[in-house]
């Protein structure tokens, strides 16, 4: 049944019609043959009924008289049959009486089957029948008739009949399959539509109408179906195109406004530098007493007002970084340097604020580090705001830089023994203006761009940067910068 | 008592017993009455009569002389009625000289002699399959007759 359901329509419609017709052929041919065989069975039994009927009466006065001679003459009489091939007549004691042999079928021998019966084998009919005299049994006559003859025939009309058969089956055949073009074609039609939609998406294809019974009804269905998803596919795609459009507009004006945001950053934190920078080199000179005199009181609060010019002026150069980066602005340039001097400058430089602080600042060189190819006052400026900020977080304990080489990279790590970060707050430090809660309420001042800014300029020069951390014991900051930036200086 | 049914007796009643005379001799009567009691002759009753006289034959229709009792039936033949009875016998040449039909033993079987010109002349007839089974005898006097 499951090969039958993968069939095609075509096939499937062709098989029925001649499996009827198969069923109906061979369903007549078979009553017909039957009924010929029924008929010639009737019939050769009422014949030679009638036979032993004649021959019997006309042995009667034979057997009265026992004269087998006349009886055997009586039998004679059975040559003009020419199927009768044997026939005998038994005295009413069932001995053999008279016996009648065809010259092609001697020496049969009934067996002494006297009792009227009627029977058949593969090549014959046996009929014996009571022989009368005054309603009184005087004896039996047996026959046997030869159905070879006949059932050639009937083999003879079976074939023809298979013949007929062959040929009505072959006409079924042509016939059905004439028949069933109009209604498979229009099926075909449908599924090869549907296979090409599937395969091209094009919903504009159309199914033809040929004929108005139930196929017509799924082909008017199946058009109209496509029709609606067509309309439907043409609205989403208008309106995809209104909301792409919008989308568009709507991240032209974003960029516009941020890349205006820090253009306006920048050149805002230029302007603010140029007056901090005057009034940071005006209280110097105030401190050098330059202009005359001053008591300690003074010294002290102009102290207080260079300080806080400084760190003012450190925030600003941080915005004006973060808004160089963030606006495609900061660019890098490769040049050839040692990592030792500037390692050992860097650290020489920041010492005395960790000492300030009761810390040690120490560094640790691996020997005949090859020359970097990079931009130096970025891998500076890297190095110092990892150390500031180390500073700036541990309040006892030390601080350590060490410098490695790591393949093709070049490896620089600050470790510190100070607040160090929970864990839930170490992914987001190197994020823009997020410093992190120390639970403290903001004992530590910055800007919260250092570490942010560290991450871009590392990104800049090609490399990476990453943190370990526990809370209470350290930080770990790790920079990996390749020795070579690339001959061609890069941007962002 | 088998070929009865193939004579044709004219006058025959079938309302009364059919009747067959034994010529003098008890031997034949008891099974030949044994016999008729088994089966009826022509759809009527048989009996079976002991005759000795041409009186007694009046009522019979067939007269069977046994063979011991052929040559005394000479003495008996000249006063039998013509008609109307048939004269059976078992003797060598019966049919020819005193009877109608005879029974005679030939190559060990029982056959069948009748004497036509003696039935015609009793006024009987036989039937075809009679006369199909049996030795036609006297056939010359037919002929002569004719």
């Amino acid at each position: 049944m499951n090969k039958f359901q993968s069939l095609s329509i075509k096939t499937k419609l062709i098989s029925i019609q001649l499996f009827t017709t198969l069923f109906v052929l061979m369903f007549f041919v078979g009553i017909y043959l039957y009924s010929q065989y029924r008929q010639f069975e009737v019939n050769s039994f009422g014949r030679m009924s009638a036979l032993a009927e004649i021959i019997g009466s006309n042995s009667v006065a034979a057997l009265e008289f026992f004269d087998n001679d006349a009886a055997s003459e009586v039998l004679g009489s059975l040559s003009t049959q020419s199927d009768i091939t044997n026939a005998a007549i038994y005295d009413r004691d069932g001995n053999l009486f008279a016996k009648y042999d065809h010259p092609h079928h001697p020496g049969y021998d009934f067996e002494g089957i006297t009792a009227p019966t009627r029977g058949s084998s593969e090549k014959h009919f046996f009929l014996t029948q009571e022989i009368l005299s005054d309603s009184l049994g005087i004896g039996s006559i047996a026959l046997r008739l030869d159905t070879c003859n006949r059932r050639a025939q009937l083999t003879k009309d079976l074939q023809q009949a298979l013949l007929v058969f062959l040929i009505g089956l072959l006409l079924a055949g042509l016939l059905s399959y004439q028949v069933q073009k109009p209604i498979s074609r229009s099926i075909q039609d449908l599924a090869q539509t549907a296979r090409k939609i599937r395969e091209s998406r094009d919903y504009s294809l159309r199914v033809a109408h040929t004929s108005h019974d139930e196929i017509g009804t799924l082909v008017d269905s199946f058009n109209s179906m496509l029709e609606k998803i067509s309309n439907h596919e043409k609205h989403l795609e208008d309106l995809v195109a209104v909301r792409t459009a919008e989308l568009e507009a709507a991240k032209l004006k974003a960029e516009e406004s941020d890349h205006l945001k820090s253009a306006f950053l920048a050149s805002m934190s230029h302007e603010l530098r140029t007056p901090l920078n005057s009034i940071i080199g005006f209280t110097g000179i105030l401190l050098q007493e330059m202009a005359g005199p001053m008591n300690d009181e003074q010294k002290k609060q102009l102290s207080m007002v260079k300080g806080s010019s400084s760190h003012l002026l450190d925030l600003i150069n941080d915005v004006l970084d973060i808004s160089k980066i963030e606006s495609g602005r900061l660019e890098v340039h490769g040049e050839a340097f040692k990592i030792d001097i500037l390692l050992i400058m860097t650290v020489s430089s920041l010492r005395p604020f960790a000492e300030k602080k009761g810390l040690t600042l120490e560094y640790d060189l691996e020997p005949d580090l090859p020359e970097l190819h990079s931009d130096k006052r970025r891998l500076e400026q890297v190095l110092i705001n990892l150390i500031n900020n180390a500073i700036k977080f541990t309040d006892e304990g030390s601080i350590q830089v060490v410098c490695s080489r790591k393949a093709d990279a070049l490896s620089i790590e600050v470790i510190d023994t100070g607040i160090g970060l929970k864990e839930e707050n170490q992914s987001f430090v190197f994020q823009t203006f997020r410093q992190v809660d120390t639970g403290l309420n903001r004992v530590k001042e910055g800007s919260g761009l250092g570490l942010a800014i560290c991450k871009r300029l590392t990104e800049l020069l090609g490399g990476t940067i990453g943190l370990e951390s526990t809370e209470g014991k350290g930080s770990t900051f790790s920079v990996l910068i390749p020795f070579n930036l690339g001959k061609e200086p890069s941007e962002d | 008592m088998n070929f009865t049914k193939y004579i044709g007796w004219t006058t025959l009643d079938t309302a009364q017993a059919f009747t067959i005379g034994v010529y003098g001799l008890d031997d034949i009567l008891l099974p030949l009455k044994q016999m008729s009691r088994e089966r009826k002759t022509v759809g009527q009753l048989v009996n079976i009569e002991r005759v000795s006289t041409a009186k007694e034959l009046e009522s019979c229709e067939i007269l069977f002389v046994p063979v011991e009792r052929s040559a005394a039936f000479h003495e008996l033949k000249p006063d039998i009625p013509p008609e109307n009875i048939l004269i059976v016998g078992e003797s060598l040449g019966f049919a020819t000289s005193d009877g109608a039909v005879n029974f005679i033993k030939r190559d060990g079987k029982i056959k069948l002699e009748i004497n036509r010109k003696a039935l015609k002349e009793a006024n009987l007839t036989a039937s075809s399959h009679l006369l199909k089974l049996a030795i036609l005898v006297g056939e010359e006097d037919m002929l002569i007759n004719e």
